[in-house]
């Protein structure tokens, strides 16, 4: 059955039924990308079992942190807009932003520093993963920026703000992937 | 909403703590996997259900 949904956009309140299958789309993205990451950490654990190289222990737990504060910030930015607090959303977007940047900075150091090469089973499944992790870090820091745009100039209310609620939420399955892959990679052993 | 998000919030930050001080203590491999990746999981489960508002994705309204 086809459904008489107007387009979202400026004043337009989303139709009800076009939100569901909205939001189920992207629950359906998040699963076929779960399984994407899910075989990377599977072949991580093949390759080398539990076994790590040596690894920046602080860098590690310190791009975490960061990651983990910008799901707090996108977070924010989403609530505030639902209740038409612009300003602060806009200001978590902002925030947002720059610790998705400065992760991507210190996924980019470790590569820079790593004492292993990508010739090692390690090495490739660090590289693959965090690499894999990146692109997707980076191209949600590049939407969360076009939706930043949008909001400076005066796109999204509490009516009608899906685009921002679905960066938001993909940010957040980004921050979720993170959460398996830190201690898959630096967590899981001892360096032998 | 905003302060459920922030308690939620706190509770991520002291597992992710407390996760870093498990792996680096716990000297046996078996034990350190599974509440590694109890963890993780339970970490994702808050994520998803705070922050993802997955009890509102098959609803058919609007979210808020």
């Amino acid at each position: 059955m086809a459904v008489a949904a107007p387009a979202a956009g400026h004043g337009h309140h989303v139709h009800p039924k076009r939100a569901a299958m909205n939001r189920v789309g992207l629950w359906l993205f998040f699963f076929s990308e779960s399984i994407v990451f899910a075989l990377l950490a599977m072949t991580r654990f093949y390759l080398k079992g539990i076994e790590i190289d040596k690894v920046d222990q602080a860098l590690g737990l310190g791009i975490t942190i960061i990651l983990l504060a910008s799901s707090v910030s996108a977070f924010t930015a989403e609530t505030a807009i639902e209740h038409d607090r612009r300003t602060l959303a806009s200001w978590g977007l902002f925030i947002t932003i720059a610790l998705g940047v400065l992760f991507a900075f210190g996924v980019a150091f470790e590569w820079y520093t790593a004492e292993f090469t990508k010739d090692s089973a390690f090495g490739t499944a660090f590289f693959t993963m965090t690499g894999m992790h990146a692109f997707h870090v980076i191209s949600g820091v590049f939407m969360l920026g076009l939706v930043w745009a949008q909001l400076l100039r005066g796109r999204y209310s509490s009516k009608d703000h899906w685009p921002f609620s679905g960066i938001v939420m993909y940010w957040h399955f980004v921050d979720i992937v993170w959460v398996f892959f830190y201690p898959a990679l630096y967590l899981v052993s001892t360096p032998k | 909403m905003l302060k459920t998000g922030m308690q939620v919030a706190a509770i991520l930050a002291v597992m992710t703590i407390l996760e870093y001080i498990f792996a680096v203590t716990v000297p046996n491999d078996l034990v350190r996997f599974i509440g590694l990746s109890a963890t993780a999981l339970t970490k994702a489960g808050l994520i998803m259900w705070f922050f993802m508002h997955l009890p509102r994705a098959w609803r058919g309204e609007e979210a808020h």
